[in-house]
Formats: C-alpha cells, structure tokens, sequence
C-alpha cells in the first residue's frame, strides 16, 4: 500500500491574471481514499483537470500512475477514470448503450464489455435499468451509472468531481459503499466534496482554500491539529483563520 | 483489442438522430420548404406584365405594334389611354407596371425615316424586374419591327436606341444549354448548394456544441480517444445524413421542377461529397468557437446563408459584384460547387471537366479541416474550468 499512485510538485495554474492553483503539492498512495475539500471556487476541479489531463499546467507538475501530466497524457488516460462534476452521460441512450458506447471509446472490445457490464450490473444494481432511456433514471442512479461509465475499463486511479452533490443521503451513502469496495480493491480514488460528512469517509484529506492547500492529514489529524470535533469545524476554522 | 474508436462514436451518433424523429422529419422536410419556396417565388421569368398604352398615333401601323405586344405572353395591355398623362396616373396607382407611349407621328416617321421612336415608362423602385422589362420590351419591339419590314409594311428600328437606319437584319440570340431560360433551371441546383452548405454546418456545429453543453464532450476527451477520431465519428454520419438529403433534393428538382439532369449522376455525387466535406469542416470550425448550441445555430446560419446567397452566383453574377467580394466568393465553398453543379446537370459536364472546382473544394476543404482540427487539439489543452 506504499506505492506512490499520484505525485503533484508545485502544481499551478492561471487563467489570465486569475490563479486557480497555487502551487499545491501532495502525494496519494496506491488503494487510498483522497479527498480534496474546499468552497467552490477552491482550485479542486481545476486541480483534478490539470492530474486527467484535461488541462495544462502553468507551471509545476507530477505523475499519475507514474506518467508525466506535462507530457504522457496518453498513457494517463489509458489509466484513469474520471466522473465529471455534471451527469455527463447520454439521456436518449439506455444505460446499456451507454456502457456500449464508453467500452467502445476506451477500446474495449464486445465482448469484454458485455462481461463487464454483467459485473458492473451487479456492483452497482442496475438491474432493471439497463435497457431503459437514461434520462428516465433517478438521479442517484444515474451517478452511480456514471461511476460505472468510469470504471469500465478498470483504471488504477479514479478521479471523482464532486460526485454527490444533489443526490440524497441514502443514495449518497450507497455510492460511498461503492467507493469503499473500490478502494478496498486497491483501486485508487481522488474524490473532492464539499460535504463534511463524506469528507469523514476518506483516508486522507487535503483542504483547499483561495487556490492554496491550508491542510493535510487523515480526519483524525486534521482534527486533532486543529483542536475541533468535526472535519466542519476544522474547515470552517481554516477557512475563516485564512 | 485496441481497435478504432470511431465506430462506436458514429454509431452512437446515429443513435441520437434515429431518436429525436422530430429533428429529423425537421432536417428532411426543411430543404424541401425551401426548394418550393424558391422554385415558385423566385421566379425571374415575367409573364403578363400589366402594360398600359397609350397610342397618340392612331394608325394601322401603331395599332398592329400594340396587338402584337398584347399577344405576347409576356404582356397584357390592361389599359388604354387617351393621353400620357392618363398612363401616368395608371403607373401611379400601379394598375400598370409599364406604359408604352407611342407619338403621334409614329406612322409618319415610319414612312418617312423608316424608324420611329416609341416611349417606354418604367416603375424602378423594383431595379430587378424594371431592367428585365425594359429589355423585353425592347427587344420584343425591335424584333416586331424587324418583323414588319420583312412583311415590307415600313420598316422601324424602335426603342431606345434610336439607330440610324432601319435594321433589315435584326440580331437573333442562340441561347445554349438552358434553351427556354427558365430561371427554374438556374435556382434549383443553387439551392441543393445553399440547403446542403447550410445543413452540413449547421448539423456538425450543433452536435458538437450540445456534447460541449451538456459536459459529454469532457468525458469524452478524458479518454484515450483522440481529436481526429472524435471528429471523424462524430461528423461521419451527418456526411451520410446531409449526403442523402442533397440526393433527395436533386430528385425533388429534377422530377417536380423538371430540371433537366444531363450529366453523369456519379461524378455529381463525387462532388457533392467534397462540397459536403468543406461543409462539415466549417461546422466543426464553428463548433470549436462557441460553447452552446444556440450560438453554434445561428453562426452556422449566418455564416453560410448570407454569403452562399449573395456572393456565389446563386442569383447575382458573380461578374457583377463588386471586385473585393469577387475575392471574397472564390473562397467561398458554393461558388465552385455552383458552376460543377449546373455544369452537369445543365450541360452534361464530366467529371474531367469540372477538374479545377473539383481541386478548388479539396483545397477549402483541407484548410478548412486542418484550422478546426487545430483548434479542437488546442481547446483540449487549453480550455478552463474553475472550482
């Protein structure tokens, strides 16, 4: 569990004058649970754009799975899985074709990817769902189905914008089931939320606030550094000390 | 295992359009609205112009001049009048769109100098249909004089150029390959070139905007997949939508206009896709400006309607624009398309013969495709979210 899955060095980005990123660096171990927590407009998403390579860095960089985001972009891609801040998938297929089509993208080939939609069926509980319209299934289904698009190709690290957000505590607690069980897997998930309850779930944390990271630890080290009781009240005394 | 990524991305696509049947009847049906809309409206042939006359002459001669027009399916003598005057009024009120004057000493001057002078009042707040009336008349009574002095019953040379002597042989135009001068013949080919310069942009341009808008095109571009194959899947089943609709559009012109269709079907086909190639280029290059749907629609309309309209001899002859816009409809995809398309539908042109528009789309084309590729890699690098 000690091998380095995500190094970031001195990672920055400006749009114009404004700076998204400021110069942030962490590490994440293979198999771990790392979350990035941070008000919206905190540089998380831009943060994970720059590791998907989605987006170039202005200045400083890392690896992910080993390849070089200024340059292996290719091989990063072939190695991650990315569910994007919005539902992101298409509403006028069935969720079959959906898996279809994303297998296909990913150059899997028929019949791996029926084998991994029978798997996925089951992990994720699609059952029924599968041959109807997407734009007919209940938002929490169709986040855990994004996740699904995104695990298809089994990707050693997996990056998650934001995945909960307008979904419902229940629905939210079974996608963090999921996420355990892909963890546990040795699956590696990077994760931003700004839920404070979801943050508790993840191994460690970094907090993002103004484009810079103000802290780094588990839950439990981040509250005991900060003397508070919950992963919000370390947040909010952060955010306002800052 | 790693097989191309551009199947599962048409088939996809083609997915989206047999499922949104609305659009589709819409796509189908809109160049056919167009084609009637055209094909009938814009007619540049006139027919049973209202005339009003007034004949001051009051001779054998004047009146045979006036029968003789009437008679001509392109005039109606609605009117006759006692004075000028009289025919003005009627102009005014626009009872009549054109007067014809003939003086007093028409007959005389017949006799006598072997021509005459007829006047003609013409309405030219409508430039367009003046000039074609102004030459119809003319010509119709030069060519009735020249008729009359066959006849050896006085010879007159009439109208506006008043020459010196009486033309016993009077010029008689051959017109080639469109031998009725049906302006039906003319516009119908022009808009298989508008209906599929403007859909083939505006399909491609749309499609990739709304993955854009609704966040697909991200997941999309998070995978291994690259530029090219996004493009080439995405854009490969609207060249075979708008493809088969420019078919169908040269059907609907040839069996219901009665255009006739003279050259090889194959070598227009030829070149119809590379006229549709240049087009779906645009619309990929227009869809790597704009980040909604809407905006991609109307760039795709303004950018191809107004210009294919104006500037590539759909109706104006590109001869009489002015020299910059001259430039300006070389590069324009519709002006070569347009020559290639009357070429073999009107004139039987070869494939060979047609060479060098051929060679002008391919080059459009190909600058078109490289400047939106380039720009679809770069926002991919580029392109900024924040959180």
């Amino acid at each position: 569990m000690n091998e380095r899955s995500v190094v970031v060095k001195n990672l920055a980005k400006s749009f114009g004058d404004f700076v998204a990123v400021d110069r942030v660096s962490f590490e994440v171990r293979a198999g771990e649970i790392f979350g990035l927590l941070g008000a919206n407009g905190a540089g998380k998403t831009t943060t994970i754009r720059m590791l998907t390579g989605l987006l170039r860095p202005t200045s400083g960089g890392g690896t992910v799975g080993g390849w070089d985001i200024n340059a292996q972009f290719e091989m990063i891609k072939k190695s991650i899985g990315y569910m994007s801040q919005r539902f992101s998938l298409y509403n006028d297929l069935t969720v079959k074709e959906n898996l279809q089509f994303f297998g296909g993208v990913y150059g899997l080939g028929r019949a791996r990817v029926e084998e991994r939609t029978a798997e996925l069926d089951e992990a994720l509980g699609l059952g029924e769902w599968l041959d109807r319209r997407t734009a007919a299934l209940p938002l929490g289904f169709k986040q855990r189905l994004a996740l699904g698009a995104a695990i298809l190709h089994k990707p050693a690290i997996v990056f998650l914008d934001e995945p909960t957000s307008g979904v419902d505590p229940i629905a939210r607690r079974r996608f963090w089931e999921l996420i355990n069980a892909l963890a546990a897997d040795g699956v590696t998930i990077i994760v931003t939320t700004h839920y404070m309850d979801e943050a508790e779930y993840c191994n460690r944390l970094c907090v993002m606030h103004a484009a810079k990271i103000v802290s780094l630890g588990s839950p439990a080290e981040l509250k005991a550094r900060h003397g508070a009781h919950s992963i919000e009240d370390v947040f909010i005394q952060l955010v306002r000390g800052a | 295992m790693m097989g191309s990524r551009i199947p599962p991305l048409a088939r996809k696509e083609f997915k989206h359009i047999l499922r949104d049947p609305r659009s589709l009847w819409i796509i189908f049906m809109l160049p056919n609205v167009m084609m009637f809309l055209f094909g009938y409206a814009i007619d540049l042939d006139l027919k049973d112009v209202r005339l009003g006359v007034c004949d001051l002459s009051r001779t054998p001669q004047s009146r045979e001049l006036v029968a003789a027009i009437d008679a001509s399916s392109y005039f109606s003598v609605v009117a006759r009048c006692e004075n000028p005057e009289e025919t003005e009024r009627l102009f005014e009120r626009r009872v009549i769109r054109a007067g014809v004057i003939i003086p007093r000493d028409f007959a005389r001057e017949l006799e006598r100098e072997r021509r005459a002078t007829v006047g003609i009042v013409i309405d030219g707040s409508d430039a367009n249909s003046a000039s074609i009336v102004q030459n119809y008349l003319e010509a119709f009574i030069a060519t009735h004089s020249a008729g009359a002095g066959g006849a050896g019953e006085g010879r007159a040379a009439a109208g506006a150029q008043g020459a010196g002597a009486a033309p016993l042989i009077a010029a008689r135009p051959v017109v080639f390959y469109n031998r009725t001068l049906d302006s039906t013949n003319f516009i119908v080919p022009g808009l298989v070139a508008i209906v599929m310069m403007m859909l083939g942009a505006l399909l491609t341009s749309v499609t990739i905007a709304r993955e854009k808008e609704t966040g697909t095109m991200e997941q999309i571009l998070v995978s291994p997949i690259r530029p090219f194959e996004v493009i080439a899947g995405k854009t490969l089943p609207y060249l075979v939508l708008a493809f088969s609709i420019a078919m169908m559009i040269v059907a609907v012109g040839h069996f219901w206009f009665k255009v006739p269709f003279t050259g090889s079907a194959a070598a227009l086909m030829l070149y119809c896709l590379l006229y549709l190639f240049t087009a779906l280029a645009l619309g990929i290059l227009i869809s790597t400006l704009v980040s909604t749907q809407q905006v991609a629609m109307m760039l795709s309309l303004m950018l191809t309607l107004l210009p294919t309209i104006m500037l590539s001899g759909f109706i104006f002859p590109i001869a009489s624009i002015p020299r910059v816009l001259q430039l300006v409809s070389l590069v324009l995809p519709a002006t070569h398309f347009l020559v290639i398309i009357r070429g073999v539908m009107l004139k039987g042109s070869t494939l060979p013969d047609l060479w060098m528009h051929g060679a002008a789309l391919v080059g459009i084309g190909l600058i078109l495709m490289i400047l939106a590729v380039k720009r679809f890699s770069l926002k991919l690098g580029a392109k900024g979210g924040r959180a």
